[in-house]
């Protein structure tokens, strides 16, 4: 059982810092980037790719990074030069758009051939109780909570981080003080492009099969983002990782391990019935 | 609001047209000037799945090299072959509407290396109903093994897996033999039976048949459960992707000592065996459908020197598309008198028998119900100097 907590943990990292991130680019721009986890794997890929062509790791690992980081700053271009003002669903309409665009895109470019992927960390395990785990997954865990409480810190703390959350809730009145709003919503969404690629790197060597499979860790992350109700990052971070902890105990349950698939969909499920319990559901929305 | 509104209409616009224009491209590989001795062609036809998630295209590709070869030699009774070779994006709708222009209006005498993750499901009533047969290059779903008119050359992915538990209990005489069946639609039930048909014909008991992981998740937890149980041998289903990823899992719960690795013919490739060098996690065995193409036998020579000139890959696939349109060559060649689907069909029920230097078994397509004619397969190893051949045929009873 615990064994099959602690394999959950390195996906639930993974799913921790996607959720994080959504959560961040949601909270300073409004918009829920649902090709997030593609983005980041665009840059993963074009990180093995590289390595493939012989050059050493930690350059590629750079340049897979400035990839994510470079496509997702023209996707958060596209939205803030002309769906700036739009509703909400526009918003999201757009952000599954590039989600579109970018698995066609990268099963143009990479196919569903396997890959060497090296792993970042150094392949050891230690036992602890009995139980393998691996230094990968480890690190995983400690990059989830510090970027949860980086972003944490500068969400609250800094100058940049008011500025930001001024410009998702009122956008017209921060470019009226003369703050360039565009040049922020870009750099937010090139920042967790980035950190969405860090994610898909540690988890690649573990969950690697392709591109696509790759991209659609969005739904862990995205029912775990819900949980914190796209505002917590904190509650987004502890649902990732629960949420892979589940999927991983879940195998050792027979009556569960049929429905594995479906947990992130029970989450958003219950979590949506929660947050919506004091509303009117017949309302016209 | 105008403004994007019209560009939208534009865009639809022109995607309706390149639609349009794509749409005209699908019919490839026709042979144009086969008409030589001014006799009217003999047409066949292939759908394959050449776009989608899945590419075949070196399965026709291979069948049309063996009929470019056979009209350079003067064709059949003087007549060219001309091959039609039709797309069906792995869309079923698409298919079934490839299959009705082939028979009803392009006349294709029988349908040749095809390669489709749809095709027989949708088609096999059809062929079945308008009397035509059709010669597989790469059966996938379980109909194409289920079907009158449908013969593959290929094991299967179900004829493939049992000869892989045969191969791990018998020839390499593991005791725990643990059948892992990584989910995929439609495909669980079929291997849960030949799993129990594998038992009571040997008399194994798997300590472990794991069914909780679906095909392209973290395997930890069935890697877990495999320590648990004491498996000796691990029989899984994979594509190439797939079975890296769950070598690499097996090496990351330290469990690639003293356990055996078996999957099936997918990952019996060159990226393959790269990849498991370059993680460290050799040793691998996958079953070969036909003769191990990386390997030198003398059988393979023509197949690659036809290959080879007409600039199609060299892979398992490729084999299967060659074996598929030589055996139809043989039995086009043994009618007299008229060429057509009724020969044809008449001609294969009856030949028996048909022996290809790439099959571990001769090539029957007779008049039952269903077909899998080919059940042999070689064992391959993946090791440092590349995939080796480790075994004799073996050939599921």
């Amino acid at each position: 059982m615990l064994d099959g907590v602690i394999s959950g943990l390195i996906s639930g990292s993974a799913y921790a810092i996607l959720a994080v991130c959504v959560v961040a680019l949601y909270r300073l721009t409004g918009v829920v980037n649902v090709g997030l986890a593609a983005i980041g794997a665009l840059g993963a890929y074009s990180c093995f790719a590289i390595v493939g062509a012989g050059l050493p790791l930690g350059a590629a690992v750079l340049v897979g990074i400035a990839v994510s980081g470079l496509v997702a700053g023209l996707g958060g271009f596209v939205l803030a030069r002309w769906f700036g003002q739009p509703s909400a669903t526009t918003r999201l309409v757009v952000s599954t758009v590039l989600l579109i665009v970018i698995l066609t895109l990268g099963f143009r470019l990479f196919g569903d051939s396997p890959r060497v992927m090296p792993s970042l960390v150094p392949e050891v395990s230690l036992v602890l109780a009995g139980v393998r785990v691996s230094l990968a997954t480890l690190v995983a865990l400690a990059c989830a909570l510090l970027i949860a409480g980086g972003l944490t810190l500068l969400l609250t703390r800094t100058r940049i981080g008011h500025r930001l959350e001024a410009m998702s809730e009122r956008p017209v009145t921060l470019q009226l003080l003369g703050v360039n709003t565009r040049v922020l919503a870009v750099a937010a969404w090139s920042a967790t492009g980035m950190l969405a690629a860090l994610a898909m790197l540690l988890v690649a060597p573990t969950r690697n099969p392709t591109f696509e499979s790759m991209s659609f860790l969005i739904v862990p992350a995205l029912a775990a983002a819900l949980l914190g109700a796209f505002s917590n990052v904190w509650i987004a971070a502890c649902g990732g990782l629960a949420i892979g902890a589940l999927e991983g105990a879940g195998a050792r349950i027979d009556w569960l391990s049929s429905y594995r698939g479906a947990i992130p969909f029970i989450i958003i499920i219950v979590a949506l019935i929660w947050l919506r319990r004091r509303e009117v559901w017949d309302a016209p929305r | 609001m105008k403004s994007p509104r019209s560009r939208a209409l534009t865009a639809l616009s022109l995607s309706a047209l390149a639609a349009v224009l794509l749409a005209g491209c699908t019919a490839t590989g026709t042979n144009e000037g086969g008409d030589a001795a001014g006799a009217e062609p003999i047409r066949v036809g292939a759908i394959s799945s050449i776009t989608g998630p899945a590419p075949f295209a070196e399965v026709p590709g291979a069948a049309q090299a063996v009929f470019d070869r056979v009209n350079a030699e003067g064709g059949i009774q003087g007549r060219m072959i001309e091959y039609v070779s039709e797309d069906d994006g792995a869309d079923p709708a698409q298919a079934s509407q490839a299959a009705r222009r082939l028979i009803d209006e392009t006349g294709v005498v029988a349908m040749v290396g095809s390669a489709s993750l749809v095709e027989c499901s949708a088609n096999a009533a059809y062929y079945e109903q308008r009397g035509v047969v059709s010669i597989m290059g790469t059966g996938v779903e379980p109909t194409c093994f289920e079907s009158r008119n449908i013969a593959p050359v290929n094991n299967g992915t179900i004829q493939g897996y049992a000869s892989l538990l045969y191969f791990a209990s018998e020839d390499l005489g593991r005791e725990r033999v643990c059948p892992v069946i990584l989910n995929s639609a439609g495909l669980t039930e079929p291997y849960l039976a030949l799993i129990e048909e594998w038992q009571s014909e040997t008399g194994s008991t798997p300590p472990l048949v794991d069914t909780t992981v679906n095909l392209g998740d973290d395997a930890t937890p069935v890697l877990l459960a495999v320590r648990d149980a004491g498996c000796d041998a691990v029989v899984f289903n994979a594509n190439e992707a797939v079975a890296v990823a769950f070598m690499n899992t097996a090496k990351q719960q330290g469990l690639l000592e003293g356990i055996d690795y078996l999957t099936l013919t997918s990952a019996y490739s060159e990226a393959v065996v790269t990849a498991l060098e370059a993680q460290g996690t050799l040793g691998l065995y996958a079953n070969s459908e036909f003769v191990p193409f990386m390997g030198d036998d003398s059988a393979l020579d023509e197949w690659r020197e036809t290959l080879t000139a007409a600039d199609v890959p060299l892979t398992s696939l490729s084999e299967g598309g060659y074996v598929a349109a030589e055996i139809l060559v043989e039995v086009l060649r043994g009618i007299e008198g008229d060429i057509t689907a009724e020969s044809v069909a008449e001609a294969i029920r009856g030949a028996g028998e048909v022996a290809n230097p790439l099959l571990g078994m001769p090539f029957i397509f007779d008049d039952s119900d269903a077909h899998n004619p080919n059940r042999a397969s070689l064992m391959v190893q993946a090791t440092k100097d590349g995939w080796v051949t480790a075994s004799d045929w073996v050939i599921v009873p």
